[in-house]
């Protein structure tokens, strides 16, 4: 035990006096953090061809025309697709002013790749649920199915990867089952209860 | 019928760029229906220049972000309609603050200064109890406190004051009517003479000489010209009392005021 304790704090010790290092996990995060913003922005001045705000606009169209209120199908593989191609591009962002001082142009470039990680969530999400729940509406799905989809679609993103992978949880239901909200709940799990 | 295209001369500066120097640069828009100043500059970033820096968030004269000159008199550019504007429009940021870039000012630091100075928090007599009822207020007296409390800190009236421009040490008219906020407010029990030493002074509501640039151009049509009388009126004559008396009246009246 005795020799436990005096090794930790010899451990702890070196990590305080030595000068440079980095003395604790949380230092750690931040730093990594701060080093990759930092290269991110020099790589901007790399002379990449894509200028941010036309890819933003690009997302903004596809995901008003293709991920709105009335969801399809083709649409929403058209829309993943799409902003597959936005998000390669944005791996190629330049700037075309000098990037000095706090930026915009700066600003939203950083910006770009989570919106469209985001974006791409949002819409491959969509495409995979093959129902209607809530503000999710499908037309070609115009029902809610309990059966089939009462869970929680998971995200994450490998890395390097241009689409995120998913995963689904089931919900567990306590106390209340989902209720009635009349667009066609009873007759999915009628129809699912026949076919058993 | 083609619409009209309007020019836009806009302040440049970058003090964060040793090479940058102060100058005017002209952008030309064709004006689209309902276009407004917010609308106007996100065009020319995204479509002619990204470099240029200025500051809106709500865009919806909420958030007080967005205070520039606009032909030389201080607005919300969000709320500013270029339809009321002649084909030339000058834009410069609000001066008094200090620049962070082209229109965009630090109004955040000097409000939070302000707020310090003012102590813009309610000095309460008794410690809180947890358990008790909640203090009662009659519901006129409420909404005084509303019409004090709906500040956006902006900092248009410091921008249009005559004083502010001389003395950067000036609580304004937002700092007084923030302390004017604390005096209606009837769980605020901060006594006379603490209320007199942060406004009872030059660098308070006496040095105020009455322009009214404040009135005229606050977003919020905040009643400036009448709580600045009010504060003035009180703290005279609290002043005053205090030289007869030898000892300060009491300032703040319980309930509705006269």
């Amino acid at each position: 035990v005795m020799g436990m304790v005096v090794g930790r704090r010899i451990a702890e010790d070196i990590e305080w006096n030595e000068r440079g290092f980095v003395r604790s996990a949380a230092e750690r995060c931040a730093r990594d953090a701060q080093a990759q913003v930092e290269e991110r922005i020099k790589a901007l001045a790399g002379g990449g061809r894509e200028y941010v705000f036309d890819l933003r606009h690009r997302l903004e169209d596809v995901l008003t025309e293709k991920v709105g209120v009335f969801r399809n199908e083709k649409d929403l593989a058209a829309a993943v697709g799409e902003l597959q191609e936005l998000y390669h591009r944005s791996e190629n962002l330049g700037l075309r002013s000098s990037g000095r001082g706090a930026s915009p142009e700066v600003a939203a470039a950083l910006r770009l790749p989570g919106m469209l990680r985001l974006a791409l969530t949002i819409a491959y999400g969509a495409l995979k649920r093959t129902e209607s729940r809530g503000s999710h509406y499908r037309e070609d799905y115009p029902r809610r199915d309990d059966v089939n989809w009462l869970k929680r679609t998971l995200a994450t993103w490998p890395p390097g990867a241009d689409l995120p992978a998913l995963s689904y949880e089931p919900i567990v239901i306590t106390e209340l089952p989902p209720g009635e909200r009349g667009y066609g709940e009873s007759q999915t799990r009628q129809a699912a209860a026949r076919t058993d | 019928m083609p619409g009209r295209r309007i020019t836009f001369s806009v302040f440049r500066h970058n003090p964060y760029d040793p090479d940058s120097r102060t100058r005017m640069q002209d952008y030309v828009l064709d004006e689209t229906p309902r276009m407004n100043i917010f609308t106007a500059l996100n065009r020319i970033r995204e479509e002619l220049d990204p470099s240029l820096q200025f500051d809106f968030v709500c865009r919806a004269a909420a958030c007080g972000s967005c205070g520039m000159l606009v032909n030389g008199r201080p607005r919300l550019a969000c709320q500013t309609r270029t339809e009321q504007l002649p084909g030339h429009v000058t834009l410069l940021p609000l001066p008094f603050f200090k620049l962070v870039g082209d229109l965009s000012v630090d109004t955040g630091t000097w409000f939070r200064e302000m707020g310090e100075r003012v102590r813009s928090w309610i000095h309460a007599r008794e410690e809180f109890d947890p358990t008790g009822e909640e203090e009662r207020m009659p519901n006129a007296v409420a909404l005084q406190v509303y019409e004090l409390d709906r500040c956006i800190e902006c900092g248009c009236c410091l921008a249009a004051c005559a004083t502010a421009v001389m003395r950067p040490d000036f609580l304004g008219a937002a700092g007084l009517l923030r302390m004017a906020r604390f005096l209606v407010d009837p769980r605020d029990r901060r006594s006379t003479s603490e209320v007199f030493e942060v406004v009872g002074t030059d660098q308070g509501i006496f040095g105020c000489v009455g322009l009214m640039g404040c009135d005229d151009y606050c977003p919020k049509d905040l009643p400036l010209a009448t709580q600045l009388a009010y504060l003035r009126r009180k703290l005279a004559l609290a002043g005053l009392r205090s030289r007869v008396n030898a000892g300060p009246q009491e300032l703040k009246p319980r309930g509705s005021r006269s």
